[in-house]
């Protein structure tokens, strides 16, 4: 044998794996895998559920807001039972209701409205939750907290009156609706600084029409219901109108730079 | 960590603010020197995502900062130039605000402001109105809010735009302890705070990245292009015309003069060691002649 020969027949070869292949293969499947989970665990944690960060923000809403909402139901409920005493005073229970459901928004628009300049909008644009996400979650707070409100007050002014509940709620929202248009309205086209003052003429001048409608017109009789569920459906759908026109205006803030 | 920059660039109609701007980085502290309308700010603004770039790309850690949306958002802290503010807030009041945007919970937004309030020494403040402060006090305030969700990568614009040198030296001994293991970038006017804070620093001029490097590797692009000496007001002001003049100092009828050349510099001129500064002159003295 020559030494090639040799060193041949001593050169020993590693055992083949016929399983390394598919093991490579599997290996990288696993990691992939597990990659891709780390991104989607990553986007999930990212976005957190809505209920969470809706309960962050309550409690980043002022006492002072929930102690004046607290304080008008007392308020309005307290004026309530002295009307009940005389007679002739109860049906001035129902304007009352419809007097003090655009008030609430008053308190709620003295805690939305500090935080609304869009003079800061460029620091707001750089942080985890965006403006618009702020801004929607706190109405949503407010709007549940004047659910509450107006539910109160309505059951407590239609025992009352004996009336029925779902009509004294419609006498409490459909002034609550202009309300919420008025501000609305306002809030594009006020300058911030002068919106709390604007809103609460607003206030004063549609419980001032309220009161002189009441002076001349009975308007709580079953005969004028339809004109208040007009007025609520179409009070309904400006809002929502005025919503997106609100919103869209914050989204285009950037576009500015 | 990695902060990736892909051929950034930003054009408003035919004006370029960004010109495809590419850069990689890491943690430490990055200083961006360049003169007014360099594209720093508008730079920064597409770093946080609140600019949409005209083409390239912001990444962190190979994913593209807009996609990442709250993700990125979470790690960032930002303080801009122009740092707008709720008048009536009192301090407190503005940092909780800003912890509830953050997506702090309350109890760990009380904890954190109250601390950033004592560090950045408004303690005595804290309950007063933003109204009230003065511009140094804002200022501290913005860079409290900055801070508030501890970021990876902090971007401030002109932090020390209004600060004392005392509140500047307070301050870059907070961001130097702050910036480890983080990426901090800002962007100054005042050199000598890039200078001594920085680990590497970006020089910017009409969108463009012109250089980058440590301050003394910088400096070295002027070595032997700065000259002292003493001459009478009349030479001085004619050797203005042909040379960047970075400092006069009145010696009685003379002048003594530092300046920066490429030319053969006066008789009796004598090389001085170059400074920060002296590459800033350097690099924008023609853009600064042009706002003037």
């Amino acid at each position: 044998m020559t030494d090639f020969e040799e060193k041949l027949a001593l050169y020993k070869l590693e055992k083949y794996d016929k399983d390394a292949v598919q093991n490579a293969v599997d290996s990288a499947n696993k990691l992939l895998l597990a990659d891709s989970a780390n991104k989607l665990l990553l986007a999930d944690s990212a976005k957190k559920p809505r209920p969470r960060f809706i309960l962050t923000q309550i409690s980043f809403v002022t006492k002072k807001m929930w102690l004046l909402q607290g304080a008008l139901l007392l308020f309005a409920c307290g004026a309530m039972l002295l009307f009940m005493r005389e007679e002739w005073l109860v049906k001035r229970i129902l304007p009352l209701a419809s007097i003090a459901a655009p008030l609430v928004i008053l308190i709620n628009i003295t805690d939305f409205v500090r935080a609304y300049n869009v003079g800061s909008i460029e620091l707001e644009l750089a942080t985890k939750f965006s403006l618009q996400k702020a801004a929607a979650a706190k109405l949503i707070i407010f709007g549940c907290s004047d659910a509450v409100f107006l539910a109160a007050l309505s059951a407590f002014a239609a025992a009352s009156t004996k009336a029925g509940v779902l009509c004294v709620l419609l006498y409490c929202l459909v002034p609550f609706n202009f309300m919420c248009c008025g501000c609305l309205l306002l809030l594009r086209k006020v300058k911030a600084e002068s919106f709390a003052f604007s809103s609460a003429m607003l206030a004063c001048g549609l419980c001032a029409v309220v009161f002189s409608l009441n002076l001349n017109i009975e308007m709580y009789k079953g005969a004028y219901t339809v004109f208040w569920l007009a007025a609520f459906f179409i009070t309904s759908a400006e809002i929502c109108r005025q919503m997106y026109r609100a919103f869209k205006s914050l989204q285009s803030v950037p576009y500015k730079w | 960590m990695e902060l990736t920059i892909e051929r950034l660039s930003k054009q408003y109609g035919s004006k370029i603010a960004v010109d495809r701007l590419s850069s990689t980085m890491h943690a430490g502290v990055y200083g961006l020197l360049g003169a007014n309308g360099a594209g720093k700010t508008t730079l920064m603004r597409m770093l946080c995502g609140i600019l949409t770039p005209t083409s390239g790309e912001v990444k962190l850690n190979g994913a593209n900062n807009i996609e990442l949306g709250e993700e990125y958002r979470d790690v960032l802290g930002y303080l801009p130039q122009d740092f707008g503010y709720y008048p009536n807030f009192t301090a407190l009041e503005f940092l909780l605000y800003m912890s509830s945007l953050k997506g702090l919970t309350k109890a760990e937004a009380l904890r954190k402001s109250a601390a950033l309030i004592e560090k950045v020494g408004l303690a005595d403040c804290a309950k007063k109105k933003v109204k009230t402060f003065s511009g140094g006090m804002k200022q501290r305030l913005g860079i409290a809010q900055a801070m508030l969700n501890d970021p990876k990568i902090l971007i401030l614009d002109e932090p020390t735009a209004g600060l004392d040198p005392k509140e500047r030296v307070r301050f870059r001994n907070m961001l130097a302890d702050f910036a480890k293991d983080r990426i901090v970038i800002l962007s100054t006017h005042i050199v000598s705070d890039v200078e001594y804070i920085s680990d590497e620093i970006l020089l910017m001029k009409k969108g463009c990245l012109i250089s980058r490097g440590t301050a003394e590797r910088l400096t070295a692009q002027v070595q032997g292009k700065v000259f002292e000496c003493t001459m009478p007001q009349k030479q001085a002001d004619e050797l203005s015309q042909s040379c960047i003049i970075a400092n006069l100092h009145h010696v009685g009828d003379n002048v003594l003069v530092r300046l920066i050349t490429d030319k053969q510099p006066p008789q009796g001129a004598l090389e001085a060691a170059p400074t920060l500064e002296d590459l800033y002159l350097y690099c924008f003295s023609d853009e600064e002649r042009g706002a003037l």
